[in-house]
């Protein structure tokens, strides 16, 4: 695929994407509503209640929870690669968002009731993978694809406590449908309020950052002789990217492979730069999980499939495809 | 001017790795000081001790007078640039990685502005690199990466330039053609610092050279004092040949010890 020299013009291409799929994703469903009628809706001007309903209640929310989801686990993708310089990486890869689901289940086994706690204990579990991630890099000076590996271990722990919380406490997530795939079926407004407010917040601070990670992106001794502290800074980034997996898994469950495959994709069209590659992923990753949102809903009317069903099908044979491709070039 | 002054450092976790016993050395300012010495006889550990990417356990290092412990990274940084022997390749172009060398004088959250380009264009022209600048970093070969890398320094405007094995991997004509710009640099008045394996390169361009032999300096002075001093067969096991042309050029080269 060739690079754009436009990749701002991209962007702004693919935010009108994004407004046609928000429309789309409006319109479409078990019961069609045409889109004057999502308009009334949207503005109070709609007589028609269950219509109303539809849009205001379930759409309308399901549509922002994957929108923000998909923003939010894109650009910590961008992030956890440039910050580690590992393409492989991503915050389901490395455990993160496994890391953000058992400390979830965790606090909701504890507290039931605590369920607008859950973006903190999420935050909590991701960061703390992240952290691990870091000591496994930092101090064992683990390869990229140890790493990898390391990554792969501790999502499996954190996935398997979290079915060890589920044995003792089953209706622990009682408030989630899909947790353990990720999916947004019943999604309340009240579970994105923080959410859509701490997510743009966060990437907008990235995005003004982005030079930091540019510079990290030439490698730890470079970063540092160009005035980096590069140890503070991977933390604070790695950090930044705890927050938006956290935020993501709080509402949405564990997803996975969004921020794997949007950065890759987009790298490839708008380049290495971190600004157009972040704003390209966190739209392209919106785009992209209301799209599959979209899909899980409508394929098999009037049942639906969790969209971490499909993402796990397509993210799949392309973790697979990558780990081909950096075979071959290893051997070039 | 960088100052080192009885300084002694090494790896906690890896104590096998070469360590720096009680160094003392300047490497001043419009001099081209290379730094040789075995394997594992700490060259890259002193070039990284004196970024403080390695902190000393004791002694002190001077940047330009001031004192390593007394500034930030970002302080060190417009006082001094580091060109590692190895890095990742970003698939960046030309220009945009020189910009980078104006990172230390970016102030959050502030753009690059057109003086950081002027600078850039010009640290380019310095280098020989300008026919490159719309190039990608990836689609280069090692020699003119290396202008680039060397272009991204002068763009840093650091008064003093270290770099670790600035040669290696490249073609022989490519390893001239660095060697000569990093006699430039320094003969423009910056204090010019590399670690070199070669020790014909190394002689034939040094103003000023340092032979490490297990963490400490077993020599410093001239190419020509290192030369009369004849320690290369101890230090390395070669034999080092000093020869001259019908112009009164002097050069070096190693051949195998020759044992009588």
């Amino acid at each position: 695929m060739k690079k754009t020299e436009r990749p701002y013009l991209f962007c702004l291409g693919l935010a009108a994407a994004g407004i046609l799929i928000l429309i789309l994703s409006l319109c479409i469903g078990a019961v069609p509503v045409p889109p004057g009628k999502v308009f009334a809706a949207l503005n109070g001007t709609c007589e028609e209640t269950y219509i109303n309903n539809i849009i205001l209640y379930t759409r309308i929310p399901r549509v922002c929870a994957g929108m923000i989801a998909g923003a939010a686990l894109s650009s910590a993708g961008v992030v956890i690669q440039s910050v580690l310089s590992n393409s492989l990486a991503s915050p389901h890869v490395l455990g993160v968002n496994a890391g953000a689901g058992f400390a979830v289940a965790l606090v909701l086994a504890i507290f039931p009731f605590s369920i607008r706690f859950a973006p903190a204990a999420a935050f909590a579990g991701a960061l703390t993978a992240v952290l691990v991630v870091l000591f496994i890099s930092e101090k064992a000076k683990a390869s990229k694809t140890s790493l990898i590996l390391a990554g792969v271990a501790i999502e499996c722990i954190f996935a398997a406590a979290t079915e060890a919380v589920l044995l003792f406490k089953p209706d622990a997530l009682a408030g989630y449908t899909d947790f353990r795939i990720g999916g947004f079926s019943g999604v309340p407004m009240s579970k994105l309020v923080i959410p859509g407010i701490a997510v743009p917040v966060i990437i907008i601070g990235l995005l003004l950052a982005s030079h930091y990670l540019d510079v990290m992106m030439l490698g730890t001794d470079t970063a540092q002789s160009l005035g980096i502290s590069v140890k503070k800074a991977r933390v604070v980034f790695l950090g930044a990217a705890a927050l938006l997996s956290g935020l993501a898994v709080s509402f949405a469950g564990v997803l996975g492979f969004v921020g794997l495959l949007v950065p890759h994709l987009m790298r490839r069209i708008v380049g290495e730069g971190s600004r157009p590659l972040l704003l390209a992923s966190a739209i392209g990753g919106a785009i992209l999980l209301s799209a599959c949102d979209l899909l899980a809903r409508t394929l098999f009317t009037p049942f639906e499939i969790p969209v971490g069903i499909i993402m796990s099908m397509i993210g799949d044979p392309f973790f697979i495809f990558l780990v081909f491709r950096r075979k071959k070039r290893k051997y070039d | 001017m960088i100052e080192i002054n009885n300084v002694t450092a090494g790896y906690e976790d890896s104590p096998g790795r070469a360590a720096l016993a009680g160094l003392s050395a300047v490497f001043p300012d419009r001099k081209l000081t290379v730094i040789i010495g075995p394997n594992g006889s700490g060259k890259s550990t002193l070039l990284r001790t004196i970024m403080r990417f390695l902190p000393a356990a004791a002694g002190t290092i001077r940047h330009n007078g001031v004192d390593l412990e007394e500034m930030n990274e970002r302080e060190i940084a417009r006082k001094t640039a580091y060109l590692p022997q190895n890095r990742p390749i970003p698939q960046i172009r030309v220009r945009e990685m020189v910009l980078h060398g104006r990172f230390p004088y970016l102030s959050f959250p502030r753009q690059y502005s057109r003086h950081d380009r002027e600078i850039v264009l010009q640290a380019l022209k310095d280098a020989d690199a300008s026919e490159l600048e719309k190039q990608y970093m990836h689609e280069l070969s090692g020699g003119q990466r290396q202008k680039v890398y060397i272009a991204m320094a002068l763009a840093q405007q650091t008064d003093n330039i270290l770099m670790d094995e600035p040669t290696t991997y490249l073609d022989i004509r490519h390893q001239y053609e660095t060697m000569r710009l990093l006699k430039r640099i320094a003969k423009e008045g910056r204090c010019t610092v590399a670690v070199l394996h070669d020790l014909g390169m190394a002689f034939g361009f040094a103003d000023q050279m340092i032979v490490l032999e297990r963490g400490t300096i077993r020599l410093q002075g001239t190419p020509e004092e290192v030369y009369s001093a004849a320690i290369i067969p101890e230090v390395f096991g070669v034999d080092l040949v000093k020869t001259g042309d019908e112009s009164g050029k002097t050069f070096y080269y190693t051949r195998e010890l020759q044992h009588e």
